[in-house]
Parts: C-alpha cells; structure tokens; sequence
C-alpha cells in the first residue's frame, strides 16, 4: 500500500508506532505486574501455610475425623466500582471466596475452607503447583509434616492475580492512550504547518507566466532547497529555450520577409511601364528572390525534420562512397569553380543515417567551394581516429576572418559574405546532424586557411 | 527631390530604386551605415529610407548620431524586423516613422509625401506659387488657371523649385537632382530642362544667377 499524501502518511505511521508502542507497554507492564503479584502471593500461600500447620501444632488433637469446615463469608460481587475505603465498609470481602486452605492428617481432612471441599486431588509434592478447579485456575502451595503425615494446603485463585496485573497496566497506559487522539491533531497541524512553504511553492509555480519565468524566491525549509533550486534551474533553462526560439522565429521572419520584399516590388514594378531593360532586370530579380525563398525554407524544413527525429535508418556507410555521393549533388558551377584535393583512406567506414551524413557533406563541401576563390584548392582528408572513430577535415582557402564561436548559429552569416547567396543555416544543420550521431565538429580559421573537422563513431 | 536609400540588399534596393524613380524620385543608394553616414554629410537629401539591419550593424546607432549632429532630414525605416522593442527604439531615438517589409511601393510613395510635407510644415501635397501650382500626388501643374503637362525631369525640377523659393539652387544639385551620382552627366541638360520650363510656365519665373544657378522668384514683374 503506498500513501499519495505525506499528511495522511505520518498520521498513520506514527499512530501505528504509537499502539504498537503502547501495547508493548502495556504488556511489560502486565507482565511484570504479574511476576511480582505471583510473588508478594505465592510469599503469603506459604506464609499462610505454615501459620495453618502452627496453628494446628499447637493443639493437634482438637482435630478429629470429622472435618472442622470453616465458612467463608460470601458477597456478591455487583459489578460496582467501590473504593477501597468503601470496600472496608463491608464486614467480610468479596474476595475472600477466591482463597482456600484444607488439612490433611493420615490421609483424612481435618480442616478446610468452605470453598475447598471440592478439592480433592490434591498432589502430593511439596511447593507450589496449579490446579483446576470450577473453571478456575488455582495456585496451590503444599507443606508436608512427615512426622505427623500431615499435609497443608493453601490456594488461591488465580484470575484475582491477572485481574490485578491488568488493572495494573491499564492504569499505566491510559493516559497515554488518552494522549493518542491530541497528539493526532497536534502532528496533523504540525504537518500542514511545516508544509506550507511547499503550498506557497506551487502557489508561485502556479502562478509563473511562460513569458516570464523567473526565479523563484521563497522561505523553503533546509529540505526542500534542493527543490528550489532544480527547479530555478529548470525555469532557467526554459527561458534559454524560449529566448532561442522567440529568436529563432524572428530571424526566420526576417529572413523570409527579405525575399518576399523582393518579389512583391519587382513584380509591382513589371506591372507599370518599364524600358525593357529594367524589365529584364525585374524577372530576373523575381527568379533569384523566389530561388532564395525556396532554399530557405527547403533548409527550415530539413532543420525541423533533423530536430524531431532520432536516428532513422543508421547502418555502416563507406566515408569514400557517402562524399562520392554528397559531390556528385553538387551544382556544376561548384565542382568547376575550385581544385578538389582528395586524401581518403577508402576503407573508413562510419555508421550513420546515409541520407542525413549525405546533408553534412554536401552542406560542408558547397560552403567550401562558395567561400573559396576562384580555381583555389578544397582539401579534404578521411583517416581513422583513435577510440574507433573516423576523421574528416575539409579545409579551403578564406581571406575573411570568421567570429568561428558564432558559426553554426543560425541564420549567422558574416558581414562581409552577405553577397555569396545563403541563409545561414547550413552549418546549423551540419552541427544538429553530428550532434544526433554523437560526432564532434570543430572550426578553425588559421591565416588564410579555414578548416573543419568533423569526428564520427565507426560503431 | 533626392531621396537617401540604405538597404544592403541589391535586389530589394533594385526594386525600390526602380519604383520610385518611376514616382519622380531620385535615390541615391549605399549599402552600410558608414557610407550613408558620408552621404548625410556631404549631400543635401530630402528624406532618408533607411534598413536596420546593415552589415556594419544595427542603423539605430546611425539614427542617433545623425539627429545629433543636427540633421532634420526625415527618416522612414523600412526594415523586416517587426518586434516592438526594435520598433520603439528606432522612433525613440530619433527615426519619423517605420515600414515593416514586405510593403506596397504605394505605401512607401505615400509615407515619403507625408514626412517631407511635414517637414516642409505643408498642410497638403499642393505646392503654391503666385499663379503656379502643383500637386504633388498627382503631378498636376497649372499656371494661370492652365493644365501644363511636364516631363519627369521637369516636375523633379519644378517641385524643387517650388519647395525652396526664393532661394539660389546651384547647378551642381540641380545636376544631382536629376543624375544621381551615377548617372549620365550631361553638362547642358539641367539648362535644356530649366529651358523647356520657362517656355511651359513663364521666362521670368526662373532667375539665372550667372557662375552659381537659379531661382524661383516669387513676385516677379510683368
């Protein structure tokens, strides 16, 4: 059984603890008080024996065969609590049936109680033993004289003992017993008490706007810190999320609105009279504006692809094959306009998703050959890395010194490339697509020469 | 009327350059905040389109400093940022009035009429000048109650004119005016235009300062 409330929890727990507790008590108690009841009264049976068997030394043949019966006064017991001074009132006791004592002299009863003549079957050893008797249980102890063959019995019952005892021991746990139901209540406050800063908590929590989440601040108990401040850092980590995707949007309505700018005045334009070589100048604006706008959101789709999907179809791919591939998509226009170096260890193998390894390459290939000038050299090398893994450097001549701590971010592109064509998320892409292969990618812009490593598992 | 255009990209500045010139507008188009600085400083613009986001950074340090050292020159943003606080920092630091692209060329035309009429403390976009008259919106001109019908170069001129009575206008702007820095420069053509519009409207309309330019005068004898 699990409890969903702490409240409800502790009530039960430390209620539970506290009978088990208490009826532990109460049974030591009980127990105790009993051994020392037995004692004080199995003390006073054979006191009360040997003052019999004294008593009869004194004058033995005031006995005869007939048994002297001495009477026991009898008092029904009327269930009333009296005290003890009222108990005294009374000329006899009521408990005084619940003691017996015979004489047995040459094997014939020469003295006994009124309440003992049922007693029969006496036993014939000395000490202490337990008899039944009338639904009771006696205990018994035995005197023997074997000069006269004299034997003394006393008894007495036992229930008066136990009655004792327990009366005993309920004594001792009722107040206790009695403390249970305040103490209940007291821990039920304590508890909602010492759980209000947890309520005020989610009162804050409840109250937080996503648009403004901040810190929480509020008393929390010592315990409950470790929550505050997971929590703080979660809120933290949302409003880094939020804040990249608010900027996120923006750029990506700002990238967008350029080209539809584009389109929308030129194609204003070609509805008024135009000489015919503005004319040209507008339809072919229109083309490289629509052009922009397709590869921008053909890069958004991939990125949201890339961004909810695991890995789809990872199997063993061929480094050689895969920047075959990734080459060949290439435009023409890019394959002519540099000198491609190859340095390939042609049986490095990586596993990976061949259709997102083939965007890596094909993004890092095309940026390389875009930000080179004309005829220079694109080399890229493919070696086997320590640790089972698989390097890749492609490095291409650049002049411009890029901010390497801002590439990859997207729609990031640097001042002086605004007029090579792009969107600024190809990088983007290329790092989202290592990072689902748990791959590293490295930039480095050394002099003149910039360079890109990239570092993918074999397995 | 010269117009200040900063927008780094071609294409986009193509299409406005394009449009409004169609408008009787003359643009004179930089790509960075640097130049455009230069270009305030050196040339006389009445209005300045301006993009926030140049390659050499945000244009709200540009704005700031360009009212700081004194210039009044209208300045209409057009930019394709549309968040509040790029908004409000752009108007409050010392831009007149902001375009979120994409945008219709006609709202573009019409905002530019309005911040140079308001700049000018014109109530409408019809210029007086004794019997001459010019509506701006429309290209309508009248004399003495007559519709004239006038080339774009000669309505640029004209509007200049009318905007700046009574004051000498050098050749060099009025060369300016109707080329561009680019443009073709033909010594004689601003003369040829001045010309046309002395036959259209009046001789004594235009006053030649010899070695300087002209004027339009307003009071004139007969």
């Amino acid at each position: 059984m699990t409890f969903n409330s702490i409240k409800l929890w502790l009530l039960v727990s430390i209620n539970l603890l506290m009978i088990i507790i208490l009826g532990m008590t109460a049974s030591i108690s009980y127990h105790n008080s009993l051994h020392e009841m037995d004692e004080i009264y199995d003390a006073q049976l054979a006191q009360t024996a040997r003052l019999l068997w004294t008593l009869y030394k004194v004058n033995p043949n005031k006995f005869s065969e007939d048994p002297i019966v001495i009477p026991v006064p009898t008092r029904i017991d009327t269930g009333e609590q009296l005290t003890s001074a009222q108990e005294r009132m009374f000329p006899e006791h009521k408990y005084e049936s619940k003691i017996a004592f015979q004489i047995w002299r040459n094997e014939k009863l020469i003295l006994l109680s009124e309440n003992a003549t049922s007693f029969l079957a006496q036993s014939k050893t000395e000490g202490f033993h337990e008899i039944a008797e009338k639904n009771y249980k006696w205990i018994t102890f035995s005197l023997y004289d074997p000069v006269e063959d004299i034997w003394v019995y006393t008894s007495q019952r036992e229930d008066v003992r136990s009655e004792m005892s327990g009366h005993m021991a309920a004594t001792q746990i009722r107040p206790l017993l009695l403390l249970i139901i305040p103490l209940s209540i007291l821990i039920y406050f304590i508890i909602g008490l010492s759980l209000r800063p947890l309520s005020h908590l989610s009162q804050q929590l409840r109250d937080k706007k996503p648009e403004k989440l901040t810190e929480v601040h509020t008393n929390l108990p010592s315990e409950l810190k470790p929550i505050q401040i997971a929590i703080n850092g979660l809120l933290k980590r949302i409003t880094l999320y939020l804040d990249k995707e608010k900027r996120f949007i923006i750029d990506a309505s700002h990238e967008l609105r350029t080209p539809l700018s584009i389109l929308q005045l030129h194609a204003q334009n070609l509805n008024s009279d135009l000489t015919e070589q503005e004319k040209q100048q507008a339809i072919s604006a229109i083309d490289t504006g629509s052009k922009r706008m397709v590869h921008l959101v053909n890069q958004l789709l991939a990125m949201a692809r890339i961004e909810q999907s695991s890995l789809l179809a990872p199997q063993r791919l061929n480094v050689n094959d895969l920047l075959e591939q990734s080459m060949s998509q290439l435009s023409i226009h890019q394959l002519e306009k540099v000198s491609w170096s190859t340095k390939i260890d042609r049986n490095c193998e990586v596993y990976g998703d061949p259709s997102l390894l083939q965007i890596v390459m094909r993004n890092l290939l095309d940026n390389a050959a875009k930000y080179s000038e004309q005829e220079q050299v694109v080399e890229i090398e493919v070696t086997n890395a320590p640790e089972n893994n698989v390097l890749i450097t492609i490095k291409n001549n650049n002049n411009i010194i890029t901010e390497s701590d801002r590439l990859g971010e997207r729609f990031y592109r640097h001042s002086q490339h605004q007029h090579i064509a792009g969107a600024g998320l190809g990088l983007s892409i290329v790092m989202m697509i290592v990072d689902l292969h748990q791959g590293q990618i490295t930039f480095t812009q050394q002099k003149e020469q910039f360079e890109v490593k990239i570092i993918l598992p074999i397995n | 009327m010269r117009i200040l255009l900063i927008e780094d990209d071609q294409l986009l500045a193509l299409g406005i350059i394009t449009a409004l010139k169609r408008m009787g507008y003359q643009l004179e188009h930089c790509t960075t905040g640097l130049h455009a600085k230069q270009a305030v400083l050196n040339g006389e613009f009445a209005l300045m389109i301006l993009d926030l986001g140049l390659p050499d950074g945000s244009a709200v340090p540009l704005i700031k400093s360009i009212r700081k050292n004194g210039h009044s020159l209208p300045i209409l943003v057009l930019t394709a940022q549309d968040q509040i606080e790029i908004k409000l920092a752009a108007l409050n630091n010392g831009a007149d009035d902001y375009l979120v692209k994409p945008t219709d060329v006609r709202e573009i035309e019409a905002r530019i009429r309005v911040l140079v009429r308001r700049s000018s403390e014109r109530k409408d976009d019809i210029l007086f000048i004794s019997s001459l008259r010019l509506d701006l919106q429309t290209h309508e001109c009248e004399y003495n109650g007559q519709s004239i019908t006038l080339t774009k170069r000669e309505f640029l001129l004209l509007k200049e004119f009318m905007m700046n009575p009574n004051r000498i206008l050098s050749r060099q702007y009025l060369d300016e005016l109707s080329y561009g820095w680019e443009g073709e420069i033909d010594s004689n053509a601003t003369e040829v235009h001045i010309h046309h519009l002395r036959k259209k409207l009046s001789n004594d309309l235009f006053r030649t300062v010899r070695g300087i330019g002209y004027m339009l005068v307003e009071e004139y004898d007969v």
